[in-house]
């Protein structure tokens, strides 16, 4: 076995034990990666997104000589080729929308119709091949046209593509670097899956009051999806958990009512359905969950990864602690705006509050965005070796 | 045949066009259906993550 | 409590009684100015509500929406009538920026406690913001952002601001925003809940 090899085991080993609320020989540590990385390369954000080869590249030099065990994410969430293809309005990528050194955003709008919903309902598939995809693409406006036959077969051919790039850039991270990703697959909470790319937030909490019963009535039909959804893009792997970025389900989005009735059952269901695969979700409660920590409880015990972004630490510790593994602690503005003293000082606080009985992951809790600090995050990394050790 | 394609169906969570649909158009095959069939479902797969990939980003 | 109906229904997020109620007081010939504030005086409620914890982001935007809806059938009859209001505030999403629902539901709560709202819409340049604050001469400024990458812009905003010699006071508004973010781009106030705006305004204007 070689070195990198053997430290990809004993890494896994390290994760594997915190997901079950064990206590490893080491606080695992998560290196999030991120455009952050580019300011430090002579490299734009655009080529970064666009080249993949340059991407991967970046990415190992700059974990060279870090001792960390989880790596975070992707450089390149999206392969900007594939949506530039299909003419998609979805995002707007830098280099052929924005300044070559932004960061991709996203375009919210209401794609599907309160009138679609029936449709939807009864077939979802077939809807969104239908009726979403040309919506949402330029290039595919009209399907059966030679320019969206062509569109379609390109993106389609981007997306294969893709996922084959990235698969052996992880497989590469993992044989010379011993680096163990965070996650394999993806998947949503109904009620998100309804209310981004679909209806819109606006759209979808203005359904809350003026027809509530075909929100119900969607997510039901969503949830074999997500499951479903979850299991392929993980490529049937269930040793790792299943990415899901939480979105409506943040205080204070909706009422405790509204989100006991509306929010919550479909995403249970679909966190039971993963776990009767064996597969765990890495429940990424962006922004603050504590009003709900109490439900969360009712999950069946190490199903879940809960990711603290702005929930209450403290509380979370006190709810779940023991029964879920815990991931996050370091505020990201932190790693922005404060000093490698700073980070040191909150990881060390961070490890005493929330790492004590093991069952934890140190991490920064949401998304690092382009503007944080190197010196920052390799004083987490630091820090945490220094305090994490059991 | 070609009247077979408009046949409606809602296909299941994790498929597009199920092989039990293709396979009721094309009766008995003559040589080995599973080798067929893994690599149907395979694509079917493919084009099935396509299709959510733009609901679930 | 509130007396009127129509501010009632307004606060109980009532579209069809709101709706019907203002058609009603129209016809009725009460001057469409006065519908406006009944209108605010529930909105105000809203507000409240949602500061309480009673009320959540699905109701703000409710509220918006049917205000909206009230406000396409009052505008018709409001040309002409120069409603009074308590000051001006210019709002904008910084450059590099396109999200605009926090921006949106602050400039409704603002606008429904009686504040003239200049929305300078999503990815808005620092010179916009300098020429709208010469232009006005309001004495507040909400910046919203919601990536923290573009915070800088935030910064370089409220130099320029400052560089006009204008000495506008800054609130900025966002998810990710804090005290340190605060600090380091030189603003006021910041706010992290939708309902904090209406309170530094109503310090600024004493209001």
């Amino acid at each position: 076995m070689s070195k990198a090899e053997k430290l990809y085991q004993e890494r896994l080993q390290r994760y594997t034990t915190a997901m079950e609320c064990g206590k490893p020989d080491k606080v695992p540590i998560t290196f999030p990666l991120g455009e952050w990385v580019v300011k430090y390369t002579d490299t734009t954000i655009q080529e970064a997104y666009y080249n993949f080869d340059r991407t991967t590249e970046i990415t190992c030099e700059i974990i060279r000589d870090l001792d960390f065990d989880l790596m975070y994410s992707a450089l390149n969430l999206w392969w900007p080729p594939m949506f530039n293809a299909i003419g998609s309005k979805l995002y707007k990528f830098p280099g052929i929308h924005l300044e070559e050194n932004s960061q991709y955003q996203y375009i919210e709008e209401e794609n599907m119709k309160p009138e679609d919903y029936d449709e939807f309902i009864d077939n979802p598939t077939e809807w969104l091949a239908n009726k979403f995809l040309p919506r949402i693409n330029e290039e595919f406006a009209n399907p059966g046209s030679y320019r969206a036959t062509a569109a379609l077969i390109k993106s389609v051919a981007a997306f294969a593509m893709a996922n084959d790039k990235s698969a052996k850039a992880s497989e590469k991270l993992a044989k010379e670097f011993g680096v163990v990703p965070y996650g394999t697959g993806m998947t949503k909470a109904p009620f998100d899956t309804l209310g981004d790319a679909l209806r819109g937030m606006k759209g979808i909490l203005l359904d809350l009051r003026r027809r509530p019963e075909k929100i119900l009535a969607a997510c039901e039909a969503i949830i074999p999806h997500n499951i479903a959804y979850a299991m392929i893009t993980a490529a049937g792997d269930t040793t790792l958990p299943c990415f899901a970025p939480l979105h409506r389900g943040a205080y204070p989005f909706l009422s405790m009512e509204q989100w006991e009735k509306y929010y919550w059952p479909s995403l249970k269901a679909v966190i039971e359905g993963l776990w009767a695969r064996g597969k765990r979700m890495f429940f990424f409660a962006e922004g603050n969950w504590t009003p709900y920590l109490e439900k969360i409880a009712e999950l069946p015990d190490k199903s879940i990864v809960f990711v603290i972004d702005a929930t209450d630490a403290k509380k979370t510790k006190e709810v779940l602690g023991g029964r879920f593994c815990l991931y996050g602690g370091v505020p990201t503005t932190l790693l922005t705006y404060g000093t490698p003293e700073e980070v040191k000082d909150c990881v060390k606080r961070v490890i005493d509050e929330l790492a004590c009985d093991g069952g934890f992951v140190l991490a920064p809790g949401g998304v690092v965005m382009s503007d944080a600090k190197r010196e920052n995050i390799f004083a987490m990394i630091e820090a945490g070796r220094e305090y994490g050790v059991y | 045949m070609a009247e077979n394609r408009d046949k409606t169906f809602v296909p299941e969570a994790g498929t597009c066009v199920p092989w039990k649909v293709i396979k009721e158009e094309l009766g008995e095959l003559p040589g080995n259906e599973e080798i067929v069939k893994k690599e149907w479902e395979n694509l079917d797969t493919l084009a099935y993550s396509f299709i959510w990939f733009w609901a679930q980003r | 409590m509130l007396a009127d109906t129509l501010s009632k229904a307004m606060a109980e997020l009532e579209e069809e009684q709101v709706l019907e109620q203002v058609k009603e007081r129209l016809g009725g010939g009460v001057a469409p100015l006065a519908i406006v504030k009944t209108l605010q005086e529930g909105m105000v409620e809203v507000g409240n509500r949602f500061q309480s914890g009673e009320y959540f982001l699905s109701e703000l935007i409710m509220a918006g929406e049917i205000m909206k809806g009230a406000m396409d059938i009052l505008e018709p009859h409001l040309s002409g009538e120069s409603g009074e209001h308590k000051g001006t505030i210019v709002i904008g999403t910084v450059k590099g920026d396109i999200h605009d629902l926090g921006k949106n539901i602050v400039i409704m709560l603002l606008k429904g406690s009686g504040y003239n709202v200049i929305d300078l819409g999503v990815d808005v340049p620092k010179e916009k913001f300098v020429e709208a604050l010469q232009e006005t001469k309001a004495p507040l400024v909400g910046m919203s952002v919601l990536l923290t990458s573009c915070q800088e812009a935030m910064k370089e905003t409220i130099e320029a601001i400052r560089g006009a010699g204008l000495d506008t006071r800054v609130i900025i508004g966002g998810n990710y925003i804090d005290e340190t973010v605060k600090n380091h781009v030189g603003a006021d106030y910041y706010a992290t809940s939708a309902t904090d705006g209406v309170k530094v305004a109503a310090e600024v204007f004493g209001a």
